[in-house]
């Protein structure tokens, strides 16, 4: 399949997390919501911190597909599978997350049928559904010719299904790189719509200061970009494998993600800046609780320290001309990003829930049975654990299943682009020498 | 919430699409511009001899000195 080893280590350590996670499952399942430490005061724990993570990551992963569908940058064709795969999986693994927060999860359909088109929720519902659909659409249409070759090769019934008539002809070619294109540019109206919504979810409760900001919308569109290019970036790393304009490619994702994180952090600073000069009361003291509070440390050391500047440094310090792209540092760089994008979730949904819109509420502490403090007991983390270590297996072996990559796709890629730039090639050559 | 607030709630929701697409299409054009000159760089070098060094053929032609 693909000439890089697969990562067995990767999916031992996943499938640990999976088995390691089923009592959390298994509670989760059983007594409902009877053992969660987040209620009436905290009613969006880590699990709905979790939704937001992985769905940016599922928006900000199609849209790097989109750089080579809609916008053509050809160089990142080869990431096309795999960044829809990785959106396909983040946004199941999402679902799988808001499913687990709902109270009756088998009522949640209820938000297609029984729709309010005023309510934020009920768009996003929509926005989802239809997003999903156009995953499996455009990867239906990148893989078929993928199965047909399989087909062809002896592949059996499911391949020949799944090539859903493909043809290699050079009209079939056309046809579908067409629709790729078309599909690909509704996706990017919806990715890029569907964080902003996410946003404004927060953004429209008056009584919550802090995600009350017109800002919200654009920060999670940010978020979702820095997300998805870190993935692919780390992912294209450790499952493809190319030569130096491949590797050149993926340093140049994480110089996205580096100026994208640099936009965040300019609008983080600008909310508390905004908060502190405003001085109302109830805005600083969430703004207080995330920097000083208790949980001060995730927002200082994983979110602001480890996973904004740190990243960063990494990614925009300037080498030394000549030197090779530092692939592998770019990588850590990304994958710390990832950890401070999902700090950045926590400390954007829980401080300010911990200072509740209606002060009776803990001051009648004995009949609510309420905490303002939320810390994630055992059985959220095992939870966690398992929708984490579920979403590696259900990716890996997906990736090792379909037929995402040609063997050496990169190189192959490379080479094909180079013998048509040849003639370019030259051309340019003729302006650039004296 | 009456029709005006969905109109400028979805106006917010515009705003971030607005913002995320002008800051994707930049993206692309920096990433179409830095491969382009990736490849000229490449191709100097593959025809000229390494970086700083006299193109052979113009190393060819010096004069040999006195």
């Amino acid at each position: 399949m693909n000439s890089k080893p697969f990562p067995w280590p990767l999916l031992a350590a996943f499938s640990i997390m999976l088995v390691l996670g089923i009592p959390g499952f298994l509670d989760r399942l059983l007594y409902e919501h009877h053992h969660v430490a987040y209620g009436r005061i905290v009613p969006w724990g880590i699990w709905v911190a979790a939704y937001m993570f992985f769905a940016g990551l599922s928006a900000g992963a199609f849209l790097v597909s989109t750089l080579a569908t809609v916008f053509n940058v050809e160089r990142c064709r080869p990431l096309v599978g795999l960044s829809l795969l990785t959106s396909m999986v983040a946004l199941g693994t999402a679902t799988f997350f808001v499913t687990a927060d709902l109270g009756r999860p088998d009522r949640g359909y209820f938000i297609l049928l029984h729709s309010n088109p005023a309510s934020v929720m009920v768009w996003l519902g929509w926005l989802y559904s239809a997003f999903g659909l156009i995953l499996v659409l455009k990867l239906a249409l990148v893989l078929r010719p993928r199965w047909a070759e399989r087909a062809a090769a002896g592949g059996g019934a499911i391949a020949r299904f799944l090539a859903f008539g493909y043809r290699p002809t050079r009209a079939q070619d056309v046809f579908d790189r067409t629709a790729q294109r078309l599909l690909g540019a509704v996706g990017l109206i919806v990715a890029l719509i569907l964080p902003g919504c996410a946003g404004t979810l927060l953004a429209v409760v008056a009584g919550r200061p802090v995600w009350h900001s017109g800002l919200f919308p654009v920060t999670f569109v940010v978020a979702a970009i820095v997300s998805g290019a870190s993935i692919v970036m780390v992912l294209g790393l450790l499952l493809t494998r190319g030569g130096r304009a491949h590797q050149g490619t993926l340093v140049s994702l994480s110089k996205i993600v580096g100026a994208f994180l640099a936009v965040e952090f300019a609008i983080l600073i600008s909310e508390v800046l905004i908060a502190r000069r405003g001085e109302i009361p109830s805005h600083v003291a969430v703004i207080e609780t995330m920097t000083n509070g208790p949980f001060s440390w995730v927002f200082w050391i994983v979110q602001i320290g480890l996973g904004t500047v740190l990243p960063i440094g990494l990614i925009l310090m300037p080498r030394p001309e000549g030197q090779a792209p530092r692939v592998s540092v770019a990588a850590i760089a990304c994958l710390l990003a990832l950890c401070g994008a999902f700090a950045f979730r926590i400390n954007l949904l829980i401080p300010q829930q911990t200072l509740p819109a209606i002060n009776f509420i803990t001051n009648a502490k004995a009949p609510f049975e309420a905490d303002p403090v939320y810390v994630p007991n055992w059985v959220e983390w095992n939870f966690l654990m398992f929708g984490i270590g579920l979403a590696g297996v259900g990716f890996l072996a997906a990736y090792r299943l379909l037929p995402l990559a040609r063997k050496d796709e990169p190189i192959v890629f490379e080479l094909a682009m180079k013998r048509e730039q040849a003639a370019h090639g030259y051309a340019v050559l003729q302006e650039v020498a004296p | 919430m009456n029709t005006l607030s969905v109109v400028f709630v979805a106006s917010t929701v515009v705003a971030g699409f607005a913002f995320g697409l002008a800051m994707l299409w930049v993206t692309a054009e920096w990433l179409k511009s830095e491969g382009e000159s990736e490849e000229v760089e490449a191709k100097v070098q593959e025809t000229l001899g390494a970086p700083g060094g006299w193109p052979a053929t113009v190393a060819e032609t010096r004069s040999p000195g006195p």
